[in-house]
This record gives structure tokens, C-alpha cells and sequence, in this order.
């Protein structure tokens, strides 16, 4: 996936993660909160299956852009600040949703959608020159694999003996919330916003390093 | 909280301030995403409220780029043509006044010019006192000597779709270069043809360079068709000059044409619409027999370079059809180099010892989805908003690919060998 492409869907999510802090969920802006209704939960669930597939693109556009040179280097600074905004989001994203806090089945999950993306982006595209469906179908299959993990879940959790729950291993959600902060959140949707429309006219927030060199 | 629990707790809580919560973050939300409403809106409204009053340009199309120009420009309202050219900007004569009735669209054929000669010329209503449009501009006819170096540039497709895109700064980078030979364009003018709107822009945009060179248009799959299908096709009313006095039709192609630079033949093909593409029509097969006439004709030159607007290879887009069609003529007519646009990103290959260049980044947003490429014979590939210059001597073309801000994408290098034109530096990948 390009950057240009790329920077349209990173503004979305940010949209939406910046309306989730202000509007949605104002819990999130405090450390010391979580949710525990079981629908708000589901919905987050299907929320961060999305945002997570796409930061695996984030990374991978950014990584294959300024480590791979894909593009070369002669335009460095026309692409420079929309990788590293791609990387900070998706990095962000996938501590955010998996790393903060996780367990069985939320490591499950991300293993899983890690497979799916390096499948469809790395062998089906480079092996079998397949440019197409790269993002539908891998959520799609995601989704299912957390619909039939979640039953097997929820059934071995009635038959088991009582007090069995899927304990996150560790947690440093206050300190994530501190960190990544609705303020922020602000200031990246921002600056992703600027920057993809900066790149669709042919600038950047960085094109003026091009008068350095 | 249990499921049983959740529920209750939603039973409770489902009311009427819920819903207008839930409006009322729903429109905060849609708040959010404003910022590229805005801007598409702006461009779009900035777009459409652009006038059709159009500052002249140039171009020859099948004319004799060495004696010959056609003048063109637009006005909302009707009024006289008249043309006042000199070799100096600071003595022009009054060499055309027609349309006494009046035309919005003006177009003046001039002839009789001296080869190799840098020409000022302004435009407008020969009234007294005269009533000007725009400022001096200039243009050079093509010299007479096969010897000359010379330097164009192309930009790719533009195609600005609600008025957005990189276009504008490449054109005044382009605008600012000096001493070139003429600006090219290699298809996809307009994002929609009949958009008068997307023209009003193009041109005002373009004027940057066109204000100074020569322009040498090639029309795109969004720039119209040959003429039944659309009455109001805006590539013709700006560019159409058929070299054949045939009219269009469904046998005859109208906008392909071909002109000598130097030692140089330049060949602008018609393959623009998805149906231009395979030899299943006798329209195409018509096009193919002017093709290889006007190759045959031009072998006598150092540098063929031929030009349209569909892909032939790209990667994630092999053009099977075109490739079949193309490269066995570029092979057997020693084709120095085929340039296209159509894909949105820029990519050079090299087959069968030709090299093919894709460069459809002029301005408009890429739309290609992958950034790898995958194609064996690929030499150099980016995406963003680039132009390609050209500089053309007696044994070389050197072809360097630029950012607005004149960054280096790429460079290569073909070296006339038996006619042949050879690639010597710029095989990377």
C-alpha cells in the first residue's frame, strides 16, 4: 500500500481514536477507568481487529518506504514525515490494543491477524503477484477467528472449574493512557491531517529539508 | 459486569438523552473528518468558479514545429483575434487580425517563421489602443540544423480530480526552468472531460510553462475521445489538430500526430480509451499502419521517441495487449524509447534492450496501490508528484526525474548505437 493511500486511512483512525477519547468513551482519558459492559467491550473488540490490521499496513508502508527504499531516496522529504506519523500511529495502535495488556485471547488474536497480514502482503502478493483484496478478506477471517475462539472461550469457561479467567499477563494501561493522552491523540490528528493534505498538493510538513541538501 | 448485567444496565440507561447523546457525538464525530471535506470542497468550488478566459498558448501538433505555430486562447466573450509578434519582446508588429465577428475560442495558424528563432507574441483585440490578454509570451521553432542539442520536459497525468493535486507546483517548477524546446504531457489531462471546470484549471496551471514553450499535448482515457461519443469533447476544442484531413470516425483516429525536433522524431500515438488498446478494430489497425509508415520514414533520424497514454508495462498492470502490439514495432523500427502514463506512479523499464518509461506523476493523487515493484525488467520506481527532463545532443539523451523541489528521482542515459539507442548509465535495481 502507498503512503498517499495510506495517510487517508490513518486519518480515519485517528478520527475515530480522537473521537473515542473526546466524545465516545470518556473513560479512556482516565488512567484510573475501564470499561466493563460486555457490549461496549464487543464493540471495541471489532474496533481494534480493524485498527490493528491496518497498523500492521502503517508499519509495513513505512518500514518498506525508509529502511527497503522502495521509492528511492531522491524524494525522502516529500514521504519522510508521512512514514514516520504511519509509524507512530501504528505503533501507538498495536500497543494500544494488544501490548498494554494482554492475554490469551488477545495474544491469539493478534498472532493470528500477524499471520493473515504476512500471508497476503508478503507471500500472496510478492509470490503470487496478487495486488488485490489485501484488506477485506484478512479482517474478515480475523473476525471469524475471534467469533469461534470467543465460544470455545466461553464454553470451556463454564465447564472449567470454578475461578478460571484469562488474566492478562501484564498490565500498564494507566501509564499507556498517561503517555497516549487525548492530548496527544490531538496533536497526531493534527499533524496526520495537515500531512495528507500537504502530500496530495505536492508538499509536506518536512519539504522544506529538501533546501538543505 | 455479567451479561445479565449489561443488559439491565442498557434497559436502564436507553432513553431519549441517550439518543441525543449519541446524536450529538455522532455530529461531534463527523466534525472531526471536516478537515478533507473543507479541503476538497474549497478546490472543487476555487475549480468550477474558475472563469474560461484563457491566456494564449502554442503548440504544433503535425505543423512544422520549424516554421509553424498555432496560437491559441479563449474569451468569455466574443471579440476579434488578434496576434502581434516580434523577435524581440519589445518590438512586436501586428501580424493577424481576424474573426471580425467575433469567436470565444481563438486559434491562429501562424507560417512563414524562421527556424531556430526565439519569438515574443501577445494577443488580444487590435482596438486603439490595443486591447492586450495577459502578457508577452514566447516560444522557439525547431532548428533547421540535425545537430542541435535540445531539452523538453513532460509532465504525466495530471488529472485533478474536484480540483485537488500536485499539478500547480509542478508546473511553475517546470515554468521556471529555462531554455526548453517545448513541455509535453503524456495523457489525463482533465479528470473529467467534459468538465470545463478541470480545463479552466489545466490551463490556467499550465500557463506557468506555457507562457514560455511550445506545448505538445497527447490525450488520455479521462481527455475525451475521437468525437461521436462526446459533442463536447474539450480536448479537441484546446488541442485538436488532426494531421489527416480525415475526420474521426470509427476506422480513422484524429489526435495521434508526429513532428521532428532536431535530430529527433517525436511520434504521439492515439492509444488513450481501453478500446484503443487491442488490433480487433479496424480504427486501431488503421492507427498501427500510420504508426509504422511514420517509423519507417523517420529512420533517417538519430532519436525516435514514441509517446501515448496507456500503459505498456507496469507493475501490477502487465498491458499483454499493448506489450504484443508495441514492442515488436519498437524493435523493428529501433525505437529509442517509449514514454506513457495512464498508471500513477513513475517506473522505467528495460526490454529487449528498449527502454520503456512510465511517468503518470504530473499532479494527480497516486492511486496505485502496491509499492513494490515486481517486474524483472524494472530500473528505477517511486511515487509522488515528479516531472521528467529531458536534454537531447547529437549521441545522447540524458533524462533526469525531478521534484517540484528538483530532488533527483532517477537518471539514465541512451547513447545512439547504429541507430540504436542504448542504455549507458542508469541500470540500477
Amino acid at each position: 500500500m502507498n503512503n498517499y493511500y495510506m495517510m487517508i486511512f490513518a486519518f480515519i483512525v485517528q478520527s475515530v481514536i480522537l473521537s473515542g477519547y473526546l466524545f465516545w468513551a470518556p473513560k479512556v482519558r482516565n488512567p484510573e477507568n475501564s470499561y466493563d459492559c460486555w457490549l461496549v467491550r464487543g464493540l471495541r473488540g471489532i474496533f481494534f481487529i480493524v485498527i490493528c490490521y491496518l497498523s500492521f499496513i502503517f508499519i509495513d508502508t513505512s518500514i518498506e518506504i525508509l529502511f527497503l527504499g522502495v521509492y528511492g531516496y531522491g524524494n525522502i522529504t516529500l514521504y519522510l514525515a508521512s512514514c514516520v506519523l504511519l509509524l507512530v500511529l501504528g505503533v501507538e495502535i498495536i500497543i494500544g490494543v494488544v501490548w498494554i495488556s494482554p492475554n490469551i485471547k488477545s495474544l491469539s488474536t493478534f498472532i493470528v491477524m500477524l499471520i493473515l497480514f504476512i500471508y497476503q502482503f508478503e507471500i500472496e502478493r510478492v509470490v503470487f503477484f496478487e495486488d488485490y483484496d489485501v484488506m477485506i478478506r484478512p479482517m474478515l477471517y480475523a473476525s471469524i477467528f475471534v467469533i469461534i475462539f470467543t465460544l470455545i472461550y466461553e464454553i470451556y469457561r463454564k465447564l472449567k472449574p470454578e475461578g478460571f479467567e484469562d488474566k492478562p499477563f501484564w498490565s500498564f494501561e494507566k501509564q499507556f493512557k498517561q503517555v497516549f493522552n487525548w492530548k496527544l491523540n490531538l496533536i497526531l490528528w493534527g499533524l496526520i491531517s495537515a500531512e495528507m493534505i500537504l502530500m496530495i498538493e505536492g508538499y509536506s510538513l518536512l519539504f522544506w529539508l529538501s533546501f538543505f541538501f | 459486569m455479567s451479561s445479565k448485567e449489561s443488559v439491565e444496565y442498557l434497559k436502564e440507561n436507553l432513553n431519549i438523552r441517550a439518543f441525543l447523546i449519541f446524536f450529538r457525538n455522532f455530529g461531534l464525530t463527523l466534525l472531526l473528518i471536516t478537515p478533507i471535506f473543507a479541503y476538497v470542497g474549497i478546490s472543487s468550488l476555487r475549480e468550477i468558479s474558475l472563469s474560461n478566459d484563457k491566456y494564449p498558448f502554442t503548440f504544433w501538433n503535425g505543423k512544422d514545429p520549424k516554421t509553424e505555430i498555432v496560437i491559441v486562447w479563449e474569451t468569455v466573450e466574443n471579440e476579434s483575434s488578434a496576434v502581434w509578434l516580434g523577435k524581440s519582446s519589445d518590438n512586436l508588429n501586428l501580424i493577424y487580425d481576424g474573426d471580425a465577428g467575433g469567436v470565444q475560442l481563438h486559434r491562429v495558424e501562424l507560417s512563414g517563421l524562421e527556424p531556430g528563432t526565439q519569438y515574443y507574441y501577445r494577443v488580444g483585440v487590435a482596438s486603439t489602443p490595443p486591447n492586450y490578454i495577459g502578457n508577452i509570451n514566447s516560444f522557439k521553432t525547431a532548428p533547421n540544423s540535425e545537430n542541435t542539442e535540445f531539452k523538453f520536459a513532460l509532465i504525466g497525468d495530471s488529472q485533478q480530480i474536484f480540483g485537488i493535486g500536485a499539478h500547480e507546483r509542478i508546473a511553475q517548477t517546470v515554468g521556471a526552468l529555462e531554455d526548453l524546446a517545448f513541455v509535453g504531457t503524456l495523457g489525463d489531462i482533465a479528470q473529467e472531460s467534459d468538465h470545463q471546470g478541470n480545463w479552466n484549471q489545466y490551463l490556467m496551471e499550465a500557463q506557468a510553462f506555457m507562457s514560455g514553450t511550445a506545448y505538445a499535448p497527447l490525450m488520455g482515457n479521462h481527455d475525451g475521445w475521437y468525437g461521436e461519443k462526446y459533442s463536447e469533447n474539450k480536448y479537441k476544442k484546446y488541442f485538436g489538430f488532426a494531421t489527416d484531413p480525415i475526420y474521426a470516425d470509427d476506422k480513422h483516429t484524429l489526435f495521434n500526430y508526429t513532428f521532428s525536433y532536431s535530430n529527433t522524431q517525436f511520434i504521439i500515438a492515439e492509444i488513450a480509451k481501453g478500446d484503443d488498446e487491442k488490433l480487433d478494430r479496424s480504427r486501431n489497425i488503421n492507427h498501427d499502419k500510420w504508426l509504422n509508415a511514420t517509423l519507417a520514414a523517420s529512420q533517417d533520424k538519430t532519436f525516435r521517441i514514441l509517446m501515448l497514454h496507456r500503459q505498456v508495462f507496469a507493475t501490477d498492470a502487465f498491458n499483454t495487449d499493448l506489450i504484443n502490439r508495441i514492442v515488436p514495432i519498437a524493435e523493428k523500427y529501433k525505437v529509442s524509447m517509449v514514454i506513457y502514463g495512464h498508471f500513477h506512479h513513475y517506473e522505467r523499464f528495460l526490454y529487449d534492450n528498449v527502454t520503456y518509461l512510465l511517468q503518470a506523476c504530473g499532479g494527480v493523487m497516486p492511486t496505485d496501490t502496491g509499492i513494490n515493484p515486481t517486474t524483472p525488467y524494472t530500473k528505477a520506481f517511486s511515487m509522488g508528484a515528479f516531472y521528467t527532463h529531458f536534454a537531447i545532443n547529437t549521441t545522447h539523451i540524458v533524462a533526469r526525474t525531478l521534484t517540484p523541489d528538483n530532488d533527483l528521482i532517477d537518471m539514465f542515459a541512451l547513447k545512439n548505437d547504429n541507430s540504436r539507442a542504448v542504455l549507458v548509465e542508469g541500470g540500477g535495481m
